[in-house]
């Protein structure tokens, strides 16, 4: 018991973080396929959800409010505690001083650390499920002044949002430690010989991965500090003047709402790149392992890496374009927005690339690259419409914005971590998946996300607004229904479907095949040790 | 596919302008989402591993991917340029100085309209003197004679093929009007005044719901905008304004 | 599967010295993100009042910058002689914080924004100060030159951040 306690082996803080990670997911799958039912049975009756919640579910029926602080739990769950741990901090943790032939990360303690600050600011994220209030209803991104005038704003925006707030700020930390961590490991703990250029493409996308969370990460620990002090202190750096709410005016004055928005989506775009860049490195592997060829085009890789790092911190107004945000800036942020599609496409190209010529195994590993490959390019695609202003304006805050990130981390992101789990499984556990179960899994949940996802783009077209509890209060949402029951249905069978690959990651650490050597002949040096 | 499965109906020529420009990205990721997943799946099928056959040891040159460096930046950046000149006709050019002057107010959860009556001044406004339930929900300021003949309005309404010029404000917090008949939707945002104009040349009654997250009440913060004919609207706003 | 379990007992240089690098990183973006929404907020608001101009807090700088003349000499120093010059450091240290702490007394919280963003920016420079002082003492226990190394950068650093938040808050105002 000490020894996970207080642990600071690089091996056993990965799976700490890589279970810590899967347990987020759960719950954020649970929360969506809640969300997902509610939309399009709003007035049924849920008896479980009157057990949890009985003021804000009363007789099982989800309230508004509900739905909307499951949602805001479900981004920033799934965000932070998924898409910003598993792919780096588990991964990371536990492979990079293998791959890089180091005896250990650089700073053994800030390992530790990092992952208990990072399980202390879960737990106090899921406290606000169980307080009085419950949880916020603001959404991950927590825009003031609905999260800054405290609950005479909404349920749940008292304590509640405090304790979002107080989470996020203690992730940043852990992030920026772990961010520290990773770098001087990368740039010193290489074994003899291993010049920069030589290091395997994990290592260059963590390293990229980490200098943005090392610049992202202290942006939003110093909003969530402003936001807190408007909230508790009675500042006002992000509440103007002249606010009437519920028939009391509000005391504050002075402050930029907009303030909040450009902090948060400085921080806010990186952390994209943050959960994405790591997926693609391991993608990068898997393609060239499973080919039998040498990564085409590697420096180019690194390259585009790099880019696609330097122009994300470029380009967070596009999250902005309606705010009221001058549009000189959005000219500007627009065409650095369209400008980091060509990274992003040289890594497409390179994929083809190292596939084209060469000898294809098809494992579950090597599916799930192939299929962030395809899901990608679906998700990539959509954001060329949404980068552009003239068509932002239309489609800002509808469901094509969800179709579009959904698409990129709800799923690309995810498979890179699937693929991840396959690939160093053996090395992780000892053992192998089940490769059937892998498959089923694999082809089940491609086809469902699909399914889930691509029809969204049409409710999106059609303007329907995100992050509504309910369509039945406009006429034009009603013909809708029928794309957001067959996007449920879709959403329920591929949430079923990742039982299975519960079911094979826990029969295998357990009864898998035991590995050994290299089983996927793969050429990097984690296999060898 | 029900035509209420795609963009309603354009009734603007900025409108108009943005179907063009949309239709044109649509063409542009459609050719490149069919050509990039039936490339990979071209690839994957040709070289999927069968007995004895064997690997080419291609390697990138530079050229392959400066040349692919080059056309994805010039598609992508040529689509924003070709989109550009519409997205400045609504941002950079100032509204004609006849346009219809109307006030947008967002609270939670509800939208007020106010027009600047005969004297074609708005009242001054101050948030002590709101009163939803007393019919005043702008806070016009008894005081103000020029207030007193402003028209205040839960549904907005304009005159069709005249430009129309709102000015945009929030009692609370951040809210978004949306016509997606116009394309257009913009943040009101408090503390701030934020113009956005637009000319209206269909008529008709057209759902304008909230387009940013303001709380609980967000999906039910519904009003409309009618269009109306030039001569109805004039005589709307006579018999308003008594 | 025999990994290293025990904490690193000899750090190399590199690696601390890259560490402390990327920390300086971090910390830079924090403050420049407050510094950021400091002169947005100025420019946005007409509510400002400039805080009070006061040289104590200028004077602070003066024991800070004391600590790392300090550091310098006692990098060149053999172990023994080092700890005299790390205590009077640490003391110092706790000077330049106290005089921190009486410029607090003098500026009360709700007056103005200006207010606010000082006791924001000053909060996290007395938690680096406070960081500092622990550094000095940790070198004093384990008395190794590289720690004393990166414990000298580390406070020209926070002597030189310093010196720009104060000139911020009370130059610039």
């Amino acid at each position: 018991m000490r020894r996970y306690l207080f642990t600071t082996d690089h091996k056993i803080v990965g799976l700490q973080y890589f279970w810590l990670s899967l347990i987020a997911a759960l719950i954020g799958v649970v929360l969506s396929v809640l969300m997902r039912y509610h939309l399009v049975y709003p007035g049924s009756s849920l008896p479980l959800l009157q057990r949890i919640w009985p003021t804000s579910a009363a007789g099982g029926v989800m309230t508004p409010e509900l739905y909307l602080s499951l949602m805001t739990m479900h981004g920033t769950i799934m965000v932070f505690f998924v898409l910003s741990v598993a792919p780096q901090s588990a991964f990371g943790h536990y492979l990079l001083p293998l791959q890089i032939g180091a005896n250990g990360m650089a700073f053994p303690l800030l390992s530790g650390l990092s992952f208990w600050l990072t399980a202390a600011a879960f737990l106090v994220l899921l406290s606000a499920f169980v307080i009085p209030g419950g949880a916020p209803l603001s959404g991950w991104t927590a825009y003031p002044p609905l999260s800054a005038l405290g609950s005479i704003a909404g349920p749940g925006e008292g304590l509640g949002q405090t304790l979002w707030i107080v989470s996020i700020a203690v992730f940043s930390v852990a992030s920026v430690l772990g961010a520290i961590n990773f770098i001087a490991t990368l740039l010193e703990k290489r074994r003899a010989g291993m010049r920069l250029l030589a290091m395997p493409l994990t290592c260059w996308n963590w390293l990229v991965t980490a200098i943005l969370s090392l610049l992202g990460f202290p942006v939003l620990l110093s909003a969530g500090v402003l936001l807190l002090m408007d909230r508790h202190a009675g500042t006002n750096f992000f509440i103007p003047g002249g606010l009437v709410v519920s028939d009391q005016a509000i005391l504050h004055k002075g402050g930029s709402p907009l303030l909040w928005q450009h902090l948060f989506w400085f921080f806010g775009h990186p952390e994209v790149y943050i959960a994405i860049l790591p997926g693609m490195g391991v993608v990068t592997e898997v393609i060239s392992t499973f080919s039998g060829r040498p990564i085409f085009g590697r420096t180019m890789m690194i390259l585009a890496t790099f880019a696609i790092g330097f122009l994300g911190l470029l380009v967070w107004g596009h999250h902005m374009f309606t705010s009221g945000m001058s549009p000189y800036s959005s000219i500007a942020f627009s065409v650095l927005t369209m400008t980091i599609g060509v990274p992003s496409a040289v890594k497409t190209l390179n994929w083809i690339g190292t596939l084209w010529g060469g000898r294809i195994r098809f494992n579950t590993a090597m599916l799930f690259a192939l299929g962030f490959v395809s899901i990608f390019v679906s998700g990539g695609l959509s954001g060329i419409f949404l980068g552009q202003p003239v068509l932002d304006l239309y489609l800002h805050d509808t469901y094509f914005v969800v179709a579009h990130f959904h698409l990129i981390m709800g799923v690309a992101a995810v498979f890179g971590i699937f693929a991840a789990t396959f690939y160093w499984f053996p090395i992780m556990f000892g053992r192998m998946m089940n490769e059937r179960l892998g498959k089923a899994h694999f082809f089940l949940t491609f086809i469902g996300v699909y399914c889930l996802f691509l029809p969204m783009h049409v409710a999106g077209t059609a303007g329907n607004p995100r992050r509504y509890p309910d369509f039945t209060n406009f006429e034009f949402l009603a013909p809708l229904l029928p794309i957001h029951l067959f996007m449920t249905a879709a959403a329920f069978v591929t949430a079923l479907a990742q039982v299975l690959f519960l079911v094979n990651l826990f029969w295998s650490m357990r009864r898998g095949k035991t590995a050994t050597g290299s089983p996927w002949a793969a050429e990097t040096l984690e296999w060898t040790r | 596919m029900p035509d209420a499965w795609w963009l309603p109906r354009a009734i603007s020529s900025y409108a108009s302008a943005h179907d063009v420009q949309f239709t044109r990205t649509l063409i542009i990721t459609a050719a490149i989402f069919v050509a990039s997943q039936f490339g990979l799946a071209l690839t994957i099928w040709r070289y999927r591993a069968r007995d004895l056959s064997p690997v080419e040891s291609k390697r990138s040159g530079p050229r392959l991917e400066l040349v692919w460096i080059a056309t994805t930046a010039a598609v992508f950046i040529g689509l924003l340029g070709m989109g550009a000149r519409t997205w400045a006709s609504v941002q950079f050019s100032p509204a004609p100085s006849d346009a219809e002057a109307v006030e947008v107010l967002a609270k939670q959860f509800a939208w007020s309209f106010r027009y600047p009556g005969k004297d074609g001044r708005f009242g001054r406004t101050d948030p002590r003197m709101v009163n939803e339930a007393g019919g005043n929900p702008f806070g016009l300021d008894e005081g103000d004679a020029a207030g007193k003949d402003d028209i205040v309005s839960a549904t907005l309404r304009v005159p069709m093929g005249r430009p129309v010029q709102l000015t945009l404000r929030s009692l609370d917090v951040i809210h978004n009007f949306y016509v997606r008949e116009l394309r257009i939707k913009q943040d009101l945002v408090p503390g701030m005044q934020i113009p956005l104009h637009f000319q209206a040349d269909v008529p008709g009654t057209y759902e304008v719901p909230c387009a940013e997250l303001c709380g609980l009440g967000h999906h039910q913060m519904r009003t409309t905008m009618t269009v109306m004919p030039p001569s109805d609207f004039d005589a709307w706003k006579r018999g308003q304004s008594q | 599967m025999d990994s290293m379990s025990a904490v690193e007992l000899e750090p190399r240089r590199n690696s601390v010295l890259t560490g402390l690098a990327a920390a300086g990183a971090a910390t830079t973006m924090l403050f420049a993100a407050l510094l950021s929404a400091y002169v947005v907020r100025r420019g946005i608001s007409d509510d400002w009042i400039p805080l009070p101009s006061s040289a104590v807090p200028f004077a602070s700088i003066l024991p800070s910058v004391g600590v790392s003349l300090l550091l310098s000499r006692a990098r060149k120093k053999r172990p023994p002689a080092i700890t005299g010059f790390l205590l009077t450091a640490a003391v110092l240290a706790g000077i330049s914080a106290m005089m921190h702490l009486w410029v607090w007394k003098g500026i009360s919280l709700l007056a103005s924004p200006s207010a606010s963003f000082f006791f924001v920016l000053d909060s996290a420079l007395l938690v680096y100060m406070a960081a500092g002082v622990f550094a000095l003492l940790w070198a004093c226990k384990g008395r190794k030159a590289i720690t004393v190394e990166a414990v000298s950068y580390y406070w020209l650093y926070v002597n030189a951040l310093c010196a720009l938040v104060l000139a911020f808050l009370f130059v610039w105002r």
